[in-house]
């Protein structure tokens, strides 16, 4: 008990506006223990804020009062029947494919990498071909252009 | 299992443990799962979209990207917050798609300066134990459906995830992509936009 109260922490007086501005966060106990403490102590001298709060709580219970929307046995079945036709079609497994196909994704990567290495002499044979094919060109230019003078 | 009854060993489990279930092929722990959130999530999709057929489209969506990504799915992030975070995300984008708003205006005046307190008490004199029939509390469900509805759509997803999902403005934050204080700034004017709401509605009552 001695505990708690050293826990406790001490309510530090706040104004109005302050509180105001707390309020949508107090009824959500969104606060820290120190505002909490604050707001607490405000409200039970102010009887404005004091209503202003009880209002903000009958907002909240209001939303709360909702019963939102209710499934159907029809939603239920034709999600089930969507999973059961997903879930066949890939095997009966389906989490030992998503690893084949990871798998496959990575020989893929490889196979394009390799590919890559292979074409790299290819490259250099062409431009090899290239460079010839220009000096034999050039030679055959100077041999007609200027062998005569 | 597609019959439709409840596994009772599958309910005491958790949803992460019922994730990982599903990873390894078992389809009633699926269904658990579906059974779990069915509503849930039918609920969030159509505070988003506010059409029943859209919501199931998008919830019925929602439950298939939780199987196909289940292998996917790191158990340090909260289940809820996880499948919340795909419909939301479907959700947005069918939003986007049909540039849909879903808003009502509260442009016209509110008449008689009500303030709402007046269908607050109302309802909440209906909560706390007074006897209500099937057509008082269809009255209240309805009521607060139209209030919802003319709040921006921002402020509506927010605050029923507040409300009806009884969710940390943290664990929104995640689903929403944006900062605590934010949502606490959207939470507040999404009550203040309601608060409006039904002086707009308590007025219309009124004349």
């Amino acid at each position: 008990m001695s505990d708690q109260a050293t826990t406790q922490p001490k309510p530090q007086e706040i104004s109005c506006a302050q509180v105001r501005a707390l309020l949508s966060e107090y009824v959500d106990c969104e606060l820290t223990v120190q505002d909490r403490a604050n707001v607490q102590n405000h409200l039970a001298l102010c009887v404005k804020c004091g209503t202003e709060s009880s209002r903000m709580t009958g907002l909240k219970e209001l939303v709360q009062l909702w019963d939102g929307l209710k499934s159907t046995p029809n939603f239920h079945e034709k999600v089930m029947q969507q999973y059961i036709s997903e879930s066949r079609m890939m095997d009966s497994k389906p989490f030992t494919d998503a690893a084949d196909q990871a798998r496959q994704g990575t020989q893929r990567q490889e196979q394009i990498a390799e590919d890559k290495r292979e074409a790299r002499p290819n490259s250099l044979a062409t431009l090899v071909a290239v460079a010839l094919a220009v000096a034999a060109t050039a030679v055959l230019i100077y041999f007609l252009f200027f062998s005569n003078r | 299992m597609v019959d439709g009854a409840r596994n009772t060993d599958l309910k005491a489990l958790g949803d992460e443990q019922l994730i990982a279930q599903v990873v390894a092929g078992c389809d009633p722990a699926f269904e658990e799962l579906l059974f779990r959130y069915e509503n849930p999530i039918l609920t969030f999709c159509y505070t988003f979209v506010r059409n029943r057929e859209t919501a199931e489209d998008i919830a019925q969506e929602t439950f298939l990207r939780v199987y196909r990504n289940a292998a996917r799915y790191q158990p340090v992030a909260k289940f809820t917050t996880w499948i919340y975070k795909i419909a939301a995300n479907l959700c947005l984008n069918e939003l986007k798609k049909g540039q849909l708003r879903n808003c009502r205006s509260l442009d016209e005046p509110a008449g008689r300066n009500p303030d709402g307190t007046r269908i607050i008490e109302h309802i909440a004199d209906q909560k706390h134990g007074r006897p209500s029939t099937e057509a008082e509390k269809h009255e209240v469900q309805e009521l607060i459906e139209r209030a919802l509805a003319y709040l921006p759509d921002d402020q509506r997803t927010t605050l029923v995830m507040v409300e009806y999902h009884h969710m940390l403005y943290e664990e929104i934050a995640e689903i929403e992509g944006l900062t605590v204080s934010g949502i606490k700034m959207r939470v507040k004017r999404a009550r203040e936009s309601l608060r409006e709401a039904l002086k707009f509605l308590e007025a219309e009552n009124n004349t």
